[in-house]
C-alpha cells in the first residue's frame, strides 16, 4: 500500500512538472495570424490539402475544395436510418464513389447511444428533428446536386429555388418554415443547424471568450473571380476559443483575396472524425486524421465530399 | 388610447386580428376583415385540445378568400396569436395528451392532403409541438421538471417520436463517465491535458499533496509531537 502510493505520488509530481514546464500552448489573438500552404492536388486538380500555421508553426491542416466545375459534391448523412448507423450508411453510399473526404458534422443533443442532432434537421427529405434551436444561427442546406447554403436565421431571409424560381421565406416562422420543410421533403434535400461563425464576411461573435478546444471549421469562400470554395480548417495541434478561430479564419481569408460567404462550427468533442484519400495528405505525407477516428461507429452525423 | 387597447385586445381572434393587421398594415382588405362587428371573423377561436376539422377550415378559407392575399397564413396567424396567449396545464398529463393528439392529428394532414394545403395544419401541429418542447426544456432547465420523471419522460420520448427533439444538457463529469464506460481512456487523457488542463492540474496537485501526507502523516505527527513537546 505504502509503495503504491509512493509510486502515484511520484508520477503525479512528474505529471505536474512537466505541465509547469510544457508553458502555456495558447497564443493570444493579438500576436499573429493563420496562414496555409497547399502543396498536395487530387481529384481532377480540383482538391487541394496541406497544413494551418499560426504565426509560421504548424498547428493543423487545411483542405480546399474547388466548386467552380461542381464536380467536387457534398453529401451530408445527418442521422442514422431505420437503425443503420451514419458510418453504415456512409459504406452503403460510398460504393463506386471517389471519396475526397469525411468529418463529423453538426453537434448532438446528448452523449453516446441515445445521441441525436441538435436543431432543425432533415435528412434527404426525412424528419429527424424539427425541434428549431433558437441558440443556433446558422442552417447549412446540402443541396442533391453537392451544394451547400448556409443562411442566418436571424436574418428570416432563406432563399431556396422552387418551380425555377427563388423563394424567400423567414424560418422563425412556423407557417413558412413548414413551406421550407416541405420543399425539402418533396426536394430530399439535406438540413442542419449549427453555429454561425462567419457569415457574409463579418464576424457573428460580439464578444471573445468560451471554451478552448481544437476546432475545425466549414468555410464557404468565394475568390476574386467568383468561384466558390469549400475549406475545412482544423486546427488540430493547437487550441482556441470559437472566436479566436472565427477571427483568424477570416483574417486569413481576407488577406487571400477570399470573400468568406460563411463558416460553420463542426463537431470536434467526443466525435471528432476526420479523414481524407490518399491523394490528399498534408505537407509532410502524413494523413491528415481527427482525434477519434477510430471511433467512427460513434458518429452522430458525417459531412462527406466526393468527386465525380 | 387605452380604451381603444383594451378594445382591440379584448378577446384573443381580436388580438390575433390586430397582429396580422399589423403585419399587413397598407392592406386596406385586412384592415376591413379586422374590424370587430365584421361577420366572417365573429366568433372564431381555435381549440387546442380536439383536431381541427378539415371542413370547418375549407369554410373558413371560403368565407375570407376575397379579403386576405392569403387565407391559410390568415388562419395560421390567428392560430398561433391565440396559442401564444394560452399557458400549458403542465401538470396535467391528460390534458397535454389530448394537446399531443390534437398535435399529431394537424401533423399527419399532410398523409391525405397536397402539400400546399397541408401546410397550414403542420405550422398549426409543428408551433403545438415545438410550444410544448420549449416549455418541458426550460422547465428541465430550471430545474422546475424532472426528466425522469415518469410523466415527463413519457411526453419526452412521444415527443421525440414525432420528431422533437429536447436538447437535455448533460454535465462534464457524465460524459466523462460515459466515455470511460466506453474505454475511450485515451480521449478522456487529452481532454483532461488540454481542454481541462487547468481543472485537471488543480485537482493533481490536491490528490498529490493528500497523497503526501497520507504517506508521510506518522512522519508529520512525530513532528508535531516533538514540536509541542520542545515548547513545553
Amino acid at each position: 500500500m505504502r509503495k503504491a502510493v509512493l509510486a502515484f505520488s511520484f508520477t503525479a509530481l512528474v505529471t505536474l512538472s512537466s505541465f509547469l514546464l510544457s508553458g502555456e500552448k495558447i497564443v493570444p489573438p493579438s500576436v499573429a495570424g493563420f496562414s496555409m500552404s497547399l502543396c498536395k492536388t487530387g481529384h481532377g486538380g480540383e482538391a487541394h490539402s496541406g497544413d494551418l500555421y499560426m504565426n509560421g508553426n504548424k498547428i493543423g491542416n487545411v483542405i480546399a475544395l474547388n466548386r467552380a466545375s461542381q464536380r467536387i459534391k457534398a453529401k451530408y448523412f445527418a442521422y442514422k436510418d431505420n437503425g443503420t448507423v451514419v458510418h453504415d450508411r456512409y459504406v452503403n453510399w460510398r460504393s463506386g464513389k471517389n471519396i475526397v473526404l469525411i468529418s463529423s458534422g453538426a453537434y448532438g443533443t446528448t452523449f453516446s447511444g441515445t445521441d441525436k442532432p441538435v436543431g432543425l434537421t432533415m435528412d434527404n427529405g426525412n424528419d429527424v428533428n424539427l425541434n428549431l434551436d433558437p441558440k443556433m444561427d446558422g442552417l447549412i442546406i446540402v443541396e442533391a446536386v453537392g451544394g451547400i447554403r448556409a443562411s442566418n436565421i436571424q436574418d428570416g431571409d432563406l432563399t431556396y429555388k422552387e418551380g425555377g424560381a427563388d423563394k424567400t421565406v423567414n424560418i422563425k416562422d412556423y407557417y413558412q418554415r413548414n413551406a421550407f420543410l416541405s420543399w425539402c421533403r418533396t426536394e430530399k434535400a439535406t438540413t442542419f443547424q449549427t453555429h454561425l461563425l462567419i457569415y457574409k464576411n463579418q464576424l457573428k461573435f460580439k464578444q471573445s471568450g468560451g471554451n478552448v478546444a481544437e476546432r475545425k471549421l466549414l468555410v464557404l469562400t468565394k475568390d476574386a473571380s467568383g468561384n466558390v470554395f469549400h475549406f475545412i480548417i482544423y486546427s488540430k495541434e493547437q487550441q482556441f476559443t470559437l472566436y479566436d478561430m472565427a477571427y483568424y479564419t477570416l483574417q486569413m481569408f481576407t488577406g487571400y483575396g477570399h470573400q468568406v460567404i460563411a463558416a460553420a462550427n463542426l463537431d470536434t468533442g467526443g466525435v471528432d472524425i476526420l479523414a481524407t484519400s490518399t491523394e490528399l495528405y498534408d505537407c509532410s505525407n502524413g494523413a491528415i486524421e481527427g482525434k477519434t477516428n477510430n471511433a467512427r461507429n460513434t458518429m452522430t452525423n458525417m459531412l462527406a465530399y466526393y468527386y465525380e | 388610447m387605452s380604451e381603444l387597447i383594451k378594445v382591440t385586445i379584448r378577446t384573443p381572434i381580436r388580438l390575433a386580428f390586430f397582429v396580422v393587421c399589423s403585419m399587413f398594415a397598407a392592406s386596406t382588405l385586412c384592415a376591413q376583415s379586422a374590424r370587430p362587428d365584421n361577420p366572417k371573423i365573429k366568433g372564431l377561436s381555435w381549440n387546442f385540445y380536439q383536431p381541427v376539422q378539415l371542413p370547418f377550415i375549407d369554410s373558413l378559407r371560403n368565407q375570407i378568400k376575397g379579403s386576405v392575399t392569403s387565407p391559410d397564413e390568415f388562419l395560421y396567424g390567428s392560430f398561433s396569436s391565440q396559442l401564444d396567449l394560452t399557458p400549458l396545464d403542465i401538470h396535467s398529463t391528460d390534458t397535454l395528451l389530448r394537446y399531443v393528439m390534437t398535435a399529431e392529428a394537424c401533423k399527419n394532414a399532410r398523409n391525405y392532403l397536397q402539400p400546399e394545403q397541408a401546410i397550414l395544419f403542420e405550422a398549426m401541429g409543428d408551433k403545438m409541438l415545438s410550444k410544448l418542447a420549449d416549455t418541458l426544456q426550460a422547465g428541465i432547465e430550471l430545474k422546475t421538471f424532472d426528466p425522469t420523471n415518469s410523466d415527463i419522460a413519457y411526453l419526452i420520448r412521444r415527443l421525440a417520436d414525432n420528431h422533437y427533439l429536447i436538447n437535455i444538457k448533460i454535465s462534464n463529469a457524465q460524459k466523462t463517465l460515459g466515455y470511460l464506460r466506453e474505454g475511450r481512456f485515451g480521449y478522456v487523457f487529452h481532454k483532461l491535458t488540454t481542454t481541462y488542463k487547468a481543472e485537471f492540474m488543480k485537482f493533481l496537485g490536491v490528490l498529490t499533496l493528500l497523497a503526501l501526507l497520507f504517506f508521510f502523516r506518522k512522519r508529520i505527527a512525530r513532528f508535531i509531537k516533538n514540536a509541542l513537546s520542545s515548547k513545553k
